[in-house]
């Protein structure tokens, strides 16, 4: 708990309240992944760590936006170390250009209700959800989600485009 | 609406669904095996809980119930033996001594002390060398009686003691509904005789 010497004591407060209210609900995310508790336990650590740096970002969301921002970036985090322990490979631009051919490219997605498209989004995996939601609710850039994630721009730009793709595919079948 | 925002809504809308999902599947049960954290044992549903509470009010009735049919059937014992003295308890109802009746005296000794109320009755006799003493006490009271350093020589069902130290004997018998208790320094065969025809 020494990052939290960074933040101002009112800073200090809301943090403190939030690792208590969702150390819980991140640890069972966290165990979906990976199963030794030292992994779970970096992971959260990681989470924090990293919350501390960017607190500008939730400091004035309410809980349940912080509850679920913490559990997307829990989820991301524990996914990166999962991937890393059994040196995952990073998707090839061959499926990219392959769904890329697959779809049509005069697709909209305004021809869809939220409801529709967030239940297609539900059938992403944990992966391509994590970037999903960090780009379009949090509004990273897939430099600032590479960074965090210790992964190549380039991944998660692939990744962001699959999963698009992805979503014009299931709409439109 | 723009393709952006339409994104950023339904990623909002599945985010909440799969926060849900995670809350349902009751994490805590996947913390208790391998963290540190004590698990916390709710009754969330108010059935369970309620049954909970009438069956162990049941439990605790039947057990209060079950000791006290145990403790009625206690037939006379002496469960505590101190060295100076052993007490003999018997549970049943108050029945107050009205009479004692010694059928049987030996020749030569003549009444010396006696007490009545309704609790005992206690009758000591004595002749210029030897004494004896009956007395008759309520069964529902606690007898001590002095054992220190006497003998426990006969013992017949938890009912009837016999005891024994240099010339004296003790006998402590329960029978119609009282305890009754002859001790002296005469014969045994006498206080034996005068025990069984005590009424």
């Amino acid at each position: 708990m020494f990052l939290v010497n960074i933040l101002n004591p009112q800073q200090e407060d809301k943090f403190t309240s939030l690792y208590k209210k969702n150390f819980k609900l991140l640890y069972s995310i966290a165990k979906k992944h990976l199963s030794s508790k030292e992994d779970i336990e970096d992971c959260i650590q990681e989470t924090f760590a990293y919350v501390v740096n960017n607190f500008h970002k939730i400091e004035h969301s309410s809980a349940k936006e912080s509850r679920n921002y913490l559990a997307t970036l829990v989820n991301g985090f524990a996914i990166n170390k999962y991937k890393k322990e059994s040196k995952y490979s990073a998707v090839s631009d061959i499926e990219v250009e392959h769904i890329s051919q697959t779809t049509s490219t005069s697709f909209l997605l305004n021809n869809y209700s939220e409801k529709e498209i967030s239940h297609v989004i539900d059938m992403l995996n944990e992966t391509d959800k994590t970037y999903f939601y960090l780009t379009y609710i949090y509004g990273y850039s897939s430099k600032e989600i590479a960074s965090m994630f210790n992964v190549k721009d380039s991944y998660v730009r692939k990744r962001l485009q699959l999963s698009k793709q992805f979503l014009r595919k299931e709409l439109s079948a | 609406m723009t393709e952006e925002e339409l994104l950023k809504n339904a990623c909002l809308l599945s985010q909440k669904k799969w926060i849900k999902k995670i809350k349902r599947e009751k994490y805590s049960a996947l913390l208790n095996k391998n963290t540190s954290i004590e698990p916390v044992f709710i009754i969330s549903n108010k059935k369970a809980l309620r049954i909970f509470l009438t069956l162990s009010i049941l439990i605790a009735t039947l057990a209060m119930s079950l000791t006290a049919i145990g403790m009625f059937n206690f037939d006379i014992i002496h469960f505590s033996t101190q060295k100076e003295k052993t007490v003999f308890s018997q549970n049943a109802d108050y029945k107050p001594v009205t009479d004692i009746e010694l059928n049987y005296i030996p020749t030569g000794f003549s009444l010396c002390e006696k007490i009545e109320n309704d609790d005992c009755y206690f009758y000591k006799y004595e002749n210029n060398k030897n004494f004896f003493n009956v007395k008759k006490i309520t069964q529902s009271s606690e007898l001590s009686e002095d054992t220190e350093n006497y003998s426990l020589i006969e013992q017949k069902e938890g009912k009837y003691f016999l005891y024994h130290k240099n010339e004296l004997y003790l006998i402590i018998h329960l029978k119609n509904n009282y305890l009754y208790t002859v001790r002296g320094d005469i014969s045994l065969e006498q206080l034996k005789k005068i025990e069984k025809n005590l009424k």
